[in-house]
């Protein structure tokens, strides 16, 4: 289920980004007029929400304490979505679980998820089908890492995921595929994939 | 200081009570930042005590603390932005998403306990299982350790085995002489004196006597948490209730067994709620 919202959270995040500023007075939305929920409807509502949470008039709370603490934490998001648009890593993780915490609020079943991107289909796209693969490698290599001695440890372990995926498999083999296998070239199949 | 409150047998000996007595004391007597955190973020036996409606804050979700710990983008003094504020002074970490892994909660717990300058004293409520690894990472960054029993025989006896088990938990990861220098105290929860003494407890469990607190049963304190309402029953203690003045006592001794000479008592009247607490039907 996580990697699934997981997967959910990774294409809606390119969707949000600067946009999220700019629209953020938007009041009405259409998005729960109708029972069936779309991943264009999901990046709607993951606009609005994140619209909703760097609003600087919303707060619940209960006193003045509440109140700073609520305003700085506002002031880091923004920090982060505007970092995570600069292209930098590690602001984008930090949108990415923020996104992947607004996924799960309206997607709380597997059923609900997979009514969105269908992923229990056998016909699932090879892209999504990449993106489950690495995120569960990318996983394998943290808790990997985090059980050697910590002066073995390296940091970001998960970085480097694909390289060390490739070399592992030998994906980086000359293939003759492309133009009717005359012209060796590189490249990782749907196949390999699968 | 870092202290664990640790129960030898799960769900009986009033692991998170001590635990808030303990918080409380430190905040409103001795002038101090305090923070309580606990292991087990799917429970909400801490929060219901106090009172505090569980939050879907996902800014706050210690999921997203722990990203942002991670991928170091949270100074050690904007940690205290994401806690449960009770008063000021004393801060909650909790959360109501669980959804992180095992390792992902160890190196969260590593990062936060090791940023978290901004408190004086941090209390950890040790309420996952005893041998597991996060138990022992909340052991080996601690100070000293509470160990919350009762006066059943059967408590006292997993008592004694506990503290045999934490010793050599601590021998194993700092080394012996380290390991002496964590503290391990025994706090007697609902203690009547009339079913058996300090000090004979103290003798049963092969410890000094100064190693043994008590908290006194008390039908109003047991109230007050039951109804969330635990905050305003030690302000009305501080206040020289004399309902809850035992209490009073329980929270100056602990404070004084474990700071020594840092010890000061200074009940900060601006923490302390005034309110007549009968009127509210709490007493």
């Amino acid at each position: 289920m996580n990697f699934i919202l997981l997967s959910l959270s990774g294409l809606i995040i390119f969707g949000v980004s600067w946009s999220t500023f700019i629209k953020s007075k938007r009041t009405e939305s259409e998005n729960f007029t109708n029972n069936v929920l779309t991943l264009a409807k999901l990046t709607d509502m993951v606009k609005e929400d994140i619209a909703e949470l760097v609003k600087m008039d919303t707060f619940i709370g209960n006193s003045e304490l509440d109140y700073e603490a609520a305003l700085n934490r506002k002031a880091k998001i923004n920090t982060m979505l505007r970092e995570s648009v600069d292209g930098k890593d590690s602001a984008k993780d930090i949108v990415l679980d923020l996104i992947y915490g607004i996924v799960t609020k309206h997607c709380r079943t597997e059923s609900m998820a997979n009514g969105i991107i269908a992923f229990n289909s056998p016909r699932l796209d090879v892209g999504i089908k990449f993106e489950i693969l690495m995120y569960h490698y990318k996983k394998y290599l943290v808790q990997e890492n985090a059980q050697k001695p910590l002066e073995q440890q390296i940091r970001d372990p998960g970085k480097d995921a694909i390289k060390i995926w490739v070399k592992k498999y030998d994906l980086n083999r000359e293939k003759h595929i492309i133009e009717d296998g005359v012209l060796g070239s590189y490249c990782i199949t749907a196949d390999e994939v699968h | 200081m870092i202290i664990s409150v640790i129960t030898p047998v799960h769900g009986q000996t009033g692991n998170t009570t001590v635990a808030l007595t303990l918080v409380h004391a430190l905040a409103l007597t001795q002038m101090k930042e305090v923070c309580l955190t606990h292991i087990d973020y799917g429970s909400q036996s801490i929060i219901s005590s106090l009172g505090v409606e569980p939050s879907e804050d996902i800014t706050r979700s210690l999921s997203h603390v722990a990203k942002m710990l991670t991928n170091n983008a949270l100074k050690a003094d904007e940690i205290p932005d994401y806690a449960i504020k009770i008063f000021k002074g004393l801060d909650i970490y909790s959360t109501h998403k669980v959804d992180l892994e095992e390792y992902e909660i160890l190196s969260f717990f590593d990062n936060l306990i090791r940023n978290m300058t901004a408190y004086h004293h941090t209390i950890i409520d040790v309420d996952s299982e005893k041998t597991s690894n996060s138990t022992v990472k909340a052991l080996e960054v601690s100070d000293a350790i509470i160990i919350p029993i009762t006066q059943n025989t059967i408590v006292i006896q997993e008592a004694i085995r506990l503290k045999r088990m934490i010793r050599e938990k601590l021998e194993d990861i700092k080394g012996k002489k380290k390991s002496n220098a964590v503290a391990i105290y025994f706090v007697v929860n609902h203690y009547r004196p009339e079913i058996m003494s300090s000090a004979k407890i103290a003798k049963k469990l092969g410890v000094p006597r100064k190693s043994v607190l008590t908290l006194e049963y008390n039908q109003w304190f047991m109230r007050s948490s039951n109804n969330g309402r635990l905050t305003d029953i030690f302000s009305s203690c501080l206040n020289n209730d004399a309902r809850v003045l035992k209490l009073k006592f329980d929270m100056k001794r602990m404070c004084k067994t474990l700071l020594g000479k840092e010890f000061i008592w200074e009940v900060d009247n601006k923490k302390v709620k005034q309110d007549d607490l009968e009127d509210e039907g709490v007493i």
